[in-house]
């Protein structure tokens, strides 16, 4: 075989598994999103919006999002502080600390019920403590922040890790030399920590920071046992038009603004955490 | 370099290393709990019977029943679910390194 084109042999079935499985879906749901009965329209975005859960779903979606992911920036950022300054048990602890990453969101929607509910642990705690004479319903739509904070503590318990993870291992590529200079000429750890390794740190920052932000906007599980329909977020939206109201047009319509707003989010994470050519290590 | 370094800035004292570590551990110990108690309180209602897992308030005590895990285990389909999860992760798991 011609060693010229052997590269692109190689290359070849990841390609072909891409345009299978993720482009050629993805250009069926943004068809199928623009068009009825094999004509163009825009009419499922009408439908879309016009529907008047439509405003309040998309931003509860944002705003959860907005709630969480700085949130879990810092945490992960400490964790992965902590964890790499450790000398004696390092790896139990990163162990430990990673646990949640091998738990189904649809799990932690479950932990965090027994947790909330009318007959839960936190009910159970706050009565034996006193605060509160008898059980009181925590998940209603009463008062729907409590949902919220429920949510986002189980987003933060969920998916910090996966932040974590990215973080350790960017800190770990950054050379020593650097932290012992800023040292040297006086830094303390505080002043080293902002100005040496968080800047060092962009591209894994980078990374963390997209994942988790599309992750969080397409929260679903998580919501939904916590809150029923209480508080629905886009991704319950695409579930309940395709397979409730049986109008897959507008959840792939559901799903492009998904689309849209997590490419943004991307744009904008990528710019302002840009590393410039000559700066890369 | 470490002459330099003690001629610049001073290292800390004793008593500050000390309390630095001390802050470390505690950090740890308060973050390892925030990842365990969740899933040490779910543990406790696997383990609750049908008589004790709607009680209130819940006592934070495992009662150590194992009824609901047994009957879980035993019940029609749970295992060849397990199987099927376990097929589905080894072929995805392959499939993705090779890709």
């Amino acid at each position: 075989m011609n060693t010229r084109f052997l590269p692109y042999w190689l290359l070849a079935p990841s390609v072909i598994f891409l345009c299978i499985f993720f482009l050629y879906p993805f250009v069926a749901v943004a068809v199928q999103s623009f068009s009825k009965d094999g004509a163009w329209t825009l009419e499922h975005y009408d439908d879309m919006v016009g529907h008047w859960k439509f405003g309040s779903t998309f931003w509860t979606t944002v705003l959860l999002a907005a709630a969480i992911v700085p949130f879990q920036l810092l945490m992960a950022l400490s964790m992965a502080k902590l964890v790499s300054g450790l000398t004696t048990g390092r790896d139990t602890i990163l162990y430990i600390f990673a646990i949640p990453l091998g738990i189904s969101d649809l799990a932690v929607g479950i932990i965090w019920l027994a947790i909330f509910e009318q007959s839960g642990f936190l009910n159970s705690m706050m009565m034996s403590l006193g605060i509160i004479d008898q059980p009181i319903i925590l998940l209603g739509h009463q008062n729907k922040w409590v949902i919220f904070i429920a949510i986002l503590l189980a987003e933060l318990w969920r998916a910090t890790a996966i932040m974590m993870v990215i973080i350790v291992a960017g800190m770990g590529l950054i050379p020593k030399e650097y932290d012992e200079a800023g040292e040297v000429f006086g830094a303390n750890a505080w002043q080293r920590f902002c100005r040496i390794s968080l800047p060092l740190l962009r591209p894994s920052l980078q990374t963390a920071l997209i994942l988790r932000v599309i992750a969080a906007f397409e929260v679903f599980a998580v919501v939904l046992v916590l809150a029923g329909s209480n508080v629905t977020v886009l991704m319950s939206e695409v579930q309940r038009w395709a397979f409730d109201l049986r109008e897959p047009g507008v959840a792939a319509a559901i799903a492009m603004i998904i689309l849209v707003i997590s490419i943004a989010a991307t744009l904008v994470i990528m710019r302002v955490l840009r590393v410039p050519k000559e700066a890369q290590i | 370099m470490t002459a330099a370094a003690t001629d610049v800035a001073p290292k800390p004292t004793g008593r500050i290393k000390k309390q630095g570590r001390l802050l470390v551990r505690a950090s740890v110990i308060l973050l390892c709990a925030w990842i365990l108690v969740p899933l040490y309180l779910l543990l406790v209602n696997t383990v609750s019977g049908e008589d004790t897992i709607y009680d209130f308030p819940k006592s934070i005590v495992p009662p150590m029943n194992f009824e609901s895990l047994m009957f879980f285990l035993r019940f029609d389909g749970v295992l060849a679910s397990m199987l099927n999860s376990a097929i589905v992760a080894s072929f995805t798991m392959v499939m993705a390194i090779a890709l």
